[in-house]
């Protein structure tokens, strides 16, 4: 993780890989409570990813945890806790102001011109090409 | 595990994560049809405070209500794995169609009771049927307000 000009948001480390990312950005949409399964097919990702990367929010303060059933069919509900809320919007800011620079970076870098000699490349490439069939 | 700083779709893949969350929030047929019969329920009241003996006119008719509303809820929360929590007027992409609610509630209501007290109790009837499909209207607004909300990324919660 670099510091890139013009960036002065902080990372977040706990967040920082995607997997868990992901999970602290669908939880920070706007629902109150978010269930497994929808957490888990939002996220794309397999019931044993997302158990192993919310324990790990869970221990960091990040998440909480609420375990209940229907019937006999177990049901685990997650929430940002206002710890892992800010730490979420500081995260989502920095990467934002990231993007910006990586794209005004991109913008400000001179157009790769075609050199003299590669102006003719078409010209050498294509007629083997056509002239094949 | 990837590295966000070196993926620049990143926050592209974030939004896509989100819209596939907020496509969650959709209304079933019976939740439209337990809508409607929540505020048919309410635009029942004038009926019942004119038509009804005193004990059976109000009380009963917003407890059914509040029982509806709560099942749809319970509903709603457990087949889209989303808790969304009551919404008030202060919930701002929900302010649109909260008012458009109130107003509508209001004005059917009003409108129901004149009529009533003239003894037009078809034109009443229509008020009410309206108001309904007015309202069931309003709340699927509502719903796409909320899901809008969530892809966005911006809710209060």
């Amino acid at each position: 993780m670099t510091a890139k000009p013009g960036v002065t948001a902080k990372p977040d480390p706990l967040i920082h890989p995607i997997t868990r990312l992901s999970i602290c950005g669908l939880l920070a949409a706007g629902a109150d409570w978010v269930e497994f399964a929808a957490l888990r097919d939002a996220a794309g990702i397999s019931d044993s990813v997302l158990s192993k990367q919310s324990r790990v929010l869970e221990d960091a303060g990040y998440v909480e945890v609420r375990k209940g059933a229907v019937g006999r069919r177990p049901r685990t509900w997650f929430r940002l806790t206002a710890e892992g809320r800010q730490a979420v919007q500081g995260h989502l800011a920095w990467l934002a102001e990231l993007e910006e620079a990586v794209a005004a970076s991109t913008r400000d870098a001179p157009q790769a011109s075609p050199l003299p000699d590669d102006r003719d490349q078409p010209r050498r490439v294509l007629p083997p090409l056509l002239g094949s069939t | 595990m990837r590295d966000v700083a070196r993926d620049p779709a990143a926050l592209e893949l974030l939004r896509v994560q989100r819209g596939r969350l907020a496509d969650r929030i959709r209304a079933p047929w019976w939740y439209l049809t337990g809508i409607a019969i929540m505020w048919a329920l309410v635009f029942a009241g004038p009926f019942g405070s004119r038509y009804l003996p005193q004990a059976f006119s109000t009380w009963p008719i917003l407890v059914a209500g509040s029982a509806v509303a709560c099942l749809l809820w319970w509903g709603q929360t457990r087949t889209t794995g989303i808790k969304m929590g009551f919404r008030n007027l202060s919930y701002r992409p929900a302010r649109p169609a909260g008012i458009a609610m109130l107003v509508v509630s209001i004005a059917a209501n009003g409108t129901e009771t004149s009529l009533i007290r003239r003894d037009l109790l078809v034109a009443a009837v229509a008020v009410a049927a309206l108001a309904v499909a007015a309202e069931v209207t309003v709340q699927q607004a509502l719903l796409r307000a909320i899901r809008q909300d969530l892809r966005d990324g911006g809710g209060p919660a």
